[in-house]
Order: C-alpha cells, then sequence, then structure tokens
C-alpha cells in the first residue's frame, strides 16, 4: 500500500515519551470504544458514529496532550501533519488524514460499488436459481448447494451480500417446498459459513485485507493457503448440520416428482433485464476476480493496487448507467466506509499514545510467551475478541501490533507467518459464536426474525457454539500443523 | 428500501405459479327453465346444441327441469340436490318478474349461484318461443375473464373444456385502474415514495405475473391440447366498461368467470356486474 510508508512515517516521527497515565488513559478511551460497538444495537447507534465521536475525542486530546505529529515550529507548515509523497514532496495535511488507510477504504468502496452494479444484472439471483433447480427440492441437496453457494458467494463478494443472497432466496425456496420448519436450520449454517467462506480469500473480508495487507500476503498465496481449511470445514459443517436438524433425503417418488415441480417453476431469468448488460457483468465479474487475483503480478496494476482494481472496475460497470451513477452512490454503505475512516484515526491516536505498545507487550507476556502454543493462543483470543465485539478493530490493533514485533522485521522467510494466520482465523471464526459477532449472522438471525423465528441470543449461542468451537478447533490445528 | 428486501423480492418474482391441467367432464347437464313446455323443450335442444362440444368426447346426460312458474328457489335447491348435475344451464331473469329492467340475476340464479358448488351456464333470456338468441350458435371464441388469472387452473380447464375444436381461448386479465389509481394517489402522499418509479413498477408487475403465468398454460397446452389457440389480454382498465370492450374485440361467445369468494356471501366483486352488464353473451359462472 502505498499509503502505509507514510503513514508509519508520521506515526514514528511522531512518537515520543507518553506518560504512564497518559497510555492508561487512552487505553481506558479505547476499551470503552470496544465496549460501545459491542453494545451497539443496544445503545442504537451506528457504527460510524460511535467511532466517529471516539476518533473526535481521541484527536482532540492526543493534540491538547502534544501527542500528534503536528509541526509547532514557526513557518508555513506550522500547526498541521505533514507528510512527504513519492516525489519527495511536503504535503499540507490535516493530522487525520494520513492516519486512515486508503488503500482499504478503496477496495471496500470500490468492491462494493462493483457488487452493487453486477448484482442489478441478475447474474448472482440467476445463479442461486439455477443451484435451486439443480437440487431437484432435495432437502440434502438444496442444503449442500446452498452452503457452497454461501462459501464461494462470501469469498466473492463479501459475507453480507452472500447471506443477504442466500439467506433471502433459502426464505422463498423452503416456503415453496413447503419446508419451513427447515428454515431455522438452514439460515444458521449459511450464517456460520459465511465466515467461513469470509476465510477463503484476500478481499473475502475486511480482517484479511488488513492483515493481509499488512503481512504483505499476496491474493493468490491467501488463496491457497486458506482453501484446504475452507472445504473441509465447509464439508464438515454440511454433514453436522444436517444431522442436528433433521435435513433428509426425500422417500418416495411422489415427493420426489412434487419437490422437482416447485423448484422447477422458478424463473431464473425473471431478474435480467437485459441480456448484453447480463453477459457484460458476467465477463466484468470473471475479469475482476482474475484481475484481483493477479495484482500482484500485473505490471503497472501491481503498483496501483488492489483499491485501485476495485474502483477501475466499479467505474467500468458504471459506465452502463452512466445517466444514474448517483442512484448507485445514494447505495453505498456509508456508515461502513465512514466507520473504517474513524476507526483508522483512532487506531493512529492510540498508536501514539503508546496504547498499542502497551497491548502489545502484554500479548508478548501472556500469549506469544507460550512458545510453540502462541499461535494456538492468538487464534483463540481473536476469536473470543471477535466474538463479543466487531472483528475490524480487532484486525487492525492485531495488524499494527504483530507488525512492530521484532521478529517481523527479519528476512520474510522466517517471519512467523502462523500469527498472522492466527489473527485472521480467529478474527473470522469469532464472528460464529454469538449472533452479534459478524455482521452476516446479524443478516441470518434479520432473516430468522423476519419469517417468524424468533432466536434470543442464549439460543443462537446455544445452537452455534457446537458448530464454532468445531470451526475453531479445527483452525488450530491446522494453523499449527501446517502454517508454523 | 433494505438489501434484504430488494433479494427477496427477486426471488420472490422468480418464483411463478404454474399451470396445473386438469380434464373436465360434465356428465350430467340440468337445464332449468320457468317457460311452458314446448318452449322449454326447444330451449334445451338449443342449449344441447351451443354446448355440443361436451357431447364430443363422451355423451352427456342431458335433464330439462320446467319448473313452475312459481317454483320457489328452495324447490330449485332440492331439484339440483336430487339431480347432482356437473352443469346448471340456465337464464337470467329466472322467475324473475323484473326481467325487462336491466339491474339483476334475479333472485333464483343470485341463490343459484352461490348456494350449490355446480357451475351456472347462465344465458341470454330466450325468445318468447323458447329459442337462444343469435349470440348462442357456436362456442369457438371463448374468453375467460378476471381480476386475478394467476393460479385461477379451474377456470382456464372449464375454458378449455367449453373451446370447440380448432377454436380460441382468450385468457383475459383486467387490472382494476380505478382502484390502481387510487392507490397511486395515496402513494403520491408519501415523500418516501418515488411515484413515477412506483407507479411505472407497480404497474408492469401487476401486468407481469398474469402474462407469465399465461405462459405457462400455453407451455403446458402445447402438450395436451393441441386443437386450442389461447391469446393472451392483460390490461389495465375499467371494470365493466373494458370487459364489454374485451368481448368485442375477440368476438366472444362464451364468458368464463368465477363468482365465488370465500369472504363473502354474496357473488364475487367483478363478477356481479359483469354479469349484470353482459346481457347478451353466454357467462359460465364458477
Amino acid at each position: 500500500m502505498p499509503v502505509w510508508p507514510a503513514l508509519l512515517m508520521t506515526a514514528s516521527e511522531g512518537h515520543h515519551a507518553v506518560p504512564a497515565y497518559v497510555t492508561y488513559l487512552f487505553t481506558g478511551i479505547l476499551v470503552l470504544m470496544v465496549l460501545s460497538l459491542a453494545l451497539e444495537e443496544k445503545i442504537h447507534a451506528k457504527k460510524s458514529l460511535i467511532t466517529g465521536v471516539f476518533a473526535v475525542v481521541s484527536l482532540f486530546l492526543g493534540a491538547a496532550l502534544d501527542l500528534l505529529p503536528i509541526d509547532h515550529s514557526p513557518g508555513p507548515l506550522n500547526d498541521v501533519a505533514w507528510v512527504k509523497n513519492v516525489f519527495g514532496e511536503t504535503l499540507k495535511l490535516p493530522v487525520y488524514i494520513p492516519a486512515i488507510d486508503w488503500g482499504v477504504i478503496a477496495i471496500i468502496l470500490g468492491s462494493s460499488l462493483f457488487v452493487d452494479v453486477v448484482s442489478k444484472s441478475g447474474l448472482f439471483t440467476w445463479i442461486a436459481i439455477k443451484l435451486t433447480k439443480a437440487s431437484r427440492g432435495v432437502p440434502t441437496l438444496l442444503l449442500t448447494y446452498y452452503c457452497v453457494m454461501t462459501v464461494v458467494f462470501s469469498a466473492l463478494l463479501n459475507n453480507v451480500t452472500a447471506m443477504l443472497i442466500v439467506g433471502s432466496l433459502t426464505a422463498v425456496s423452503l416456503d415453496k417446498l413447503k419446508k419451513n420448519d427447515l428454515l431455522l436450520g438452514f439460515l444458521l449454517i449459511e450464517g456460520l459459513l459465511t465466515n467461513v467462506g469470509g476465510l477463503l480469500t484476500l478481499i473475502s473480508s475486511v480482517p484479511n485485507i488488513i492483515v493481509g495487507n499488512a503481512a504483505g500476503i499476496e491474493f493468490i498465496e491467501f488463496f491457497l493457503v486458506a482453501s484446504p481449511y475452507v472445504v473441509v470445514a465447509t464439508a464438515v459443517t454440511i454433514i453436522v448440520g444436517a444431522r442436528r436438524f433433521g435435513v433428509k433425503s426425500l422417500k418416495t417418488e411422489d415427493e420426489k416428482r412434487e419437490a422437482l415441480e416447485m423448484v422447477q417453476s422458478f424463473d431464473e431469468n425473471d431478474g435480467i433485464e437485459s441480456r448484453s448488460f447480463f453477459w457484460t457483468a458476467t465477463a466484468l465479474f470473471t475479469l475482476f476476480i482474475l484481475t484481483l487475483a493477479t495484482t500482484s503480478i500485473l505490471p503497472v496494476v501491481h503498483e496501483l493496487g488492489m483499491g485501485y482494481v476495485a474502483l477501475g472496475f466499479a467505474f467500468a460497470i458504471l459506465i452502463r448507467f452512466k445517466a444514474e451513477v448517483d442512484r448507485f452512490y445514494q447505495g453505498i454503505d456509508w456508515d461502513l466506509l465512514l466507520f473504517f475512516a474513524a476507526l483508522f484515526v483512532v487506531i493512529n491516536v492510540m498508536e501514539h499514545a503508546q496504547v498499542l505498545a502497551l497491548i502489545g507487550t502484554g500479548l508478548k507476556t501472556y500469549v506469544l510467551s507460550l512458545g510453540e502454543a502462541s499461535s494456538a493462543a492468538l487464534l483463540g483470543a481473536s476469536a473470543v475478541a471477535s466474538a463479543v465485539t466487531d472483528n475490524i478493530p480487532l484486525a487492525a490493533m492485531m495488524a499494527k501490533i504483530i507488525g512492530a514485533l521484532p521478529e517481523m522485521s527479519g528476512p520474510a522467510s522466517e517471519r512467523p507467518m502462523d500469527l498472522w494466520w492466527a489473527v485472521v482465523f480467529g478474527a473470522n471464526l469469532g464472528g460464529n459464536i454469538t449472533p452479534i459477532g459478524s455482521a452476516s449472522t446479524v443478516v441470518a438471525v434479520t432473516v430468522m426474525h423476519k419469517h417468524g423465528l424468533p432466536l434470543s441470543f442464549a439460543r443462537f449461542v446455544k445452537l452455534a457454539l457446537p458448530f464454532a468451537v468445531m470451526h475453531i478447533v479445527l483452525a488450530v490445528a491446522y494453523v499449527v500443523l501446517f502454517l508454523r | 428500501m433494505s438489501k434484504l428486501d430488494q433479494f427477496e423480492s427477486a426471488f420472490k418474482s422468480a418464483s411463478k405459479a404454474r399451470y396445473h391441467y386438469s380434464n373436465l367432464e360434465f356428465e350430467r347437464i340440468l337445464v332449468v327453465t320457468d317457460l311452458d313446455e314446448d318452449a322449454g323443450r326447444r330451449f334445451a335442444m338449443d342449449v344441447k346444441q351451443f354446448l355440443s362440444v361436451l357431447d364430443i368426447r363422451e355423451e352427456a346426460q342431458w335433464h330439462h327441469h320446467g319448473a313452475k312458474p312459481d317454483e320457489d328457489v328452495v324447490a330449485l335447491l332440492e331439484e339440483v340436490e336430487r339431480e347432482r348435475p356437473s352443469l346448471i344451464c340456465t337464464y337470467r331473469n329466472l322467475h324473475g318478474r323484473a326481467r325487462t329492467y336491466p339491474f339483476s340475476l334475479g333472485s333464483h340464479v343470485d341463490v343459484l349461484t352461490q348456494a350449490v358448488s355446480t357451475p351456472v351456464m347462465l344465458l341470454p333470456f330466450p325468445t318468447e318461443d323458447g329459442r337462444l338468441t343469435d349470440a348462442c350458435k357456436n362456442t369457438h371464441n371463448i374468453m375467460v375473464l378476471t381480476d386475478h388469472l394467476t393460479g385461477s387452473d379451474s377456470l382456464i380447464d372449464h375454458g378449455i373444456r367449453f373451446t370447440a375444436s380448432g377454436g380460441k381461448l382468450v385468457l383475459a386479465h383486467l387490472e382494476d385502474d380505478a382502484m390502481f389509481e387510487r392507490y397511486m394517489d395515496i402513494i403520491s402522499k408519501i415523500p418516501a415514495i418515488e411515484t413515477d418509479v412506483a407507479r411505472t413498477r407497480i404497474q408492469a408487475q401487476l401486468l407481469k405475473e398474469p402474462a407469465d403465468f399465461i405462459a405457462t398454460v400455453v407451455e403446458t397446452l402445447r402438450d395436451q391440447v393441441q386443437d386450442v389457440t389461447v391469446f393472451k389480454d392483460v390490461r389495465m382498465g375499467h371494470q365493466v366498461r373494458d370487459c364489454n370492450s374485451l368481448v368485442e374485440d375477440h368476438d366472444i361467445c362464451l364468458v368464463v368467470m368465477n363468482t365465488k369468494d370465500d369472504d363473502q356471501l354474496a357473488m364475487h366483486g367483478l363478477a356481479y356486474p359483469l354479469a349484470v352488464e353482459l346481457r347478451n353473451v353466454p357467462l359460465l359462472l364458477l
């Protein structure tokens, strides 16, 4: 990421001795923010507002306590942050601008905009209905296909969009098949698999993007390392889930014929308003995935990064709607983007206040000192933390802390990569423990509630915990045995 | 609108109702008149001629019930109970004294259509000597008319059964534009809903569903019923004015309509005004 060096320069040049009480004060602020995010539903406040308020307070206190890299010397660049660009020119920017990881913001903005426009072509609903018809309405096949679709969509789109597509289709198709009693089980398994699928590629989830960027893991490398785990975890989840929720095959020929007739009445072409746009979107989507996969080896594109690729494809497909692009801008998840921006600002201030160094020290003392078991402990701790609060602040903090470890400054081949993977697996899989652990499980619960299946926090944990523990144990075994 | 709703709407729209064909047979047909004996017999013969399509596959048993002029509706229902017909043929204002006033079907017909589950073929009032009018020559052009065609398999089955070989079956869906405008007027007062978009999208969806259903009818009949040509007429319009226009446009000789409504004792909302207005066209009331 071209921004990182500038950001680190700004950060490192502003570092100076910080009194312990200041570090503890900011630690308190960080803990308060994490708690507020965990209680987001209770306090009825959006993430962007919560982190925005903490960013404003942190910046004010950071500036007042002289923690931030603001130049107070006389001259034209006083009282602002400054950074040097690639040409060596000094840029005059407010201190909170270089604090934001614009590479991550560009990936999220570009890919969400691109996926939103592609979904208007009817491509995703076409795939979803084709798979529904291929299942012939047999519940076990339907569950298998929907689970695979959940994983693939989570990997290629994002886990929230995947859950929205598969969850809404599940509700409609099971209602049509008169199998509403299976809806809870289907939605729960799919919700859990969004977080498994979210592990498959570098762009599948925000923690992957943050940690992957910080660790310098390329798209293909990420995929090759994560895919064996995802395949095994998905297969085990489907088998155990089908048994746990009584998803069985159809017995009589009449049942099979009736189910087949019901799913055949789905029309996969219904959502396709324009054939030419459908094929254009299909081609661009394929090209998008291929370009992301090969960004690290593509000349020029490699220097511009995945954010450029995502934004480039978003604008390319928006040409189709050139007179009404504002309609798609309205659909951008501004809450998410502002949340990231504010979060990066808070984390940056925490870094200047030596809070991350404090956590890093604690981590070294209690987790990384465990030797062989350190990655397992880190994975478990990350999972537990992600279960009760947002995994994005966790990933952002851990990326900074692990990146600053002395072991990470050695040659690439000697760096303990299992620590990065422990955070990736823990941050993603922790979302399966509670209904608020990840945005996609929140969507799954919302679909349940919408269809008259009230699922309390405790019941969700009771149903999901065995699966979550199974996923985490498998991940620990995988990281310890294969990624050390 | 949330994205969850967007995707759910897309999948609900893709989930189509499909038509399932059932072959109907009318084995016992009861012709009810209040004419004198000779006129009644002539009327029954004309009805049999008009509905000759029912005799093609299997000879139906025809029974003529020539009631006394003052026969009350209870006696008529008892006769229906005894005969257990699969079709009742009669005419508007049976036993009615207000037949010259075009404001009702008469109490006997009103009760008959609602009290028994048997379809009622309601014919124009016969001539003085009991003959059917010129409108009732054959059943080559039949129209199934409703404001809710999707899922109305039985209506279509009846339409097919009564269409003469080589004839035309028009599946007509009329969406009440007065009701639509009323809702649009309300929508136009809600700032959160874009009125023009709502008008275009709702209207398109209202007409798309019956059109899609008719496509499944055509697909099904292609394999099972070859000698009937299906035409589609899906439109917005005025309940009575446009129905008259549909009948004239397609030169219709029999209209098939649903009269039963689970929520009320009276005849279905669209059926009664149409049955009253379409005085010169035979109607099959289910």
